[in-house]
């Protein structure tokens, strides 16, 4: 399986939004132009991305096969999970205030009541796709929630 | 070789040696003192010398506890599920891959396109 990173999503992303030279892609995404032309190195190996006069555009004829490992699911849980590890981090560790975690018990009227907030929130993020800008000046954001015990079993089992 | 790879080799060695005297790194890397000195003043790295500094620097990722990393995990690999292994050598396969993409130069990123 082609073990998909975040900085190779990162870079792909950048030339999927315009097809970019290697100056732009580390404007683009902030990376070290070394670091962009390694990435870029394995991205063309892949066929991920091609190259026309220096310029980088995500190659739209991927196979099948490709595809399915881009999207595979384990990959992703990899993904997300470096992402959302250096926020705890950057949060528990070096103090930011970008993370936030509640343990709390919820009646069903509660339930309901953050489920309309959470719904909220993801329709104002979808709302926001529209706008374009640097890939590097993005913010992730997260949220979610689960039974505590369900956690904790999926955890010992 | 790179000049980025050199830099991230003398870096590795200055964290994992912050005290170590131009005579040790000469004595424990086989390259002359005045040699290890002028390379770690921007002169290019021959393969044999980088070759000696990644060795130093894999010895002691072998030693006490490191030794003892490599030993619990060899316990979690015996006693966790297929699932959750697959999943740490998955998590195991993306740092080492970013690592060389940080670290390492295009012939080797090449090699790695194939295995990783």
């Amino acid at each position: 399986m082609y073990n998909f990173t975040v900085l190779e999503r990162m870079i792909l992303e950048s030339v999927n939004k315009s097809a970019k030279d290697l100056e732009q892609i580390h404007e683009d995404t902030g990376l070290d132009k070394t670091i962009c032309t390694n990435v870029l190195f394995s991205l063309l190996a892949k066929n991920l991305v091609v190259i026309d006069f220096n310029v980088y555009r995500l190659n739209k004829n991927l196979s099948e096969a490709i595809l399915s490992e881009l999207t595979d699911q384990r990959n992703r849980c990899v993904e997300i999970n470096a992402l959302v590890r250096e926020c705890v981090k950057l949060s528990l560790l070096e103090g930011n205030d970008t993370f936030k975690f509640k343990k709390v018990y919820m009646s069903e009227k509660d339930r309901k009541l953050l489920k309309a907030m959470l719904y909220n929130i993801e329709t104002f993020l979808d709302g926001l796709k529209s706008q374009k800008g640097k890939t590097k000046e993005e913010t992730f954001v997260f949220w979610g929630g689960e039974n505590y015990a369900n956690a904790i079993n999926a955890y010992i089992s | 070789m790179e000049t980025s790879y050199q830099d991230s080799i003398i870096r590795r060695f200055r964290s994992a040696f912050p005290d170590k005297t131009l005579r040790a790194i000469s004595e424990e890397t086989g390259i002359q003192q005045t040699r290890v000195f002028r390379v770690f003043n921007g002169a290019e790295m021959k393969l044999k010398e980088y070759e000696a500094f990644e060795k130093v620097l894999s010895k002691k990722s072998l030693e006490a506890p490191r030794f003892e990393l490599l030993r619990k995990f060899q316990k979690c690999v015996s006693t966790l599920g297929e699932k959750e292994i697959a999943l740490i050598e998955l998590e195991l396969n993306h740092l080492i891959k970013v690592d060389r993409f940080i670290n390492k130069s295009f012939a080797e990123i090449a090699v790695m396109s194939t295995a990783l």
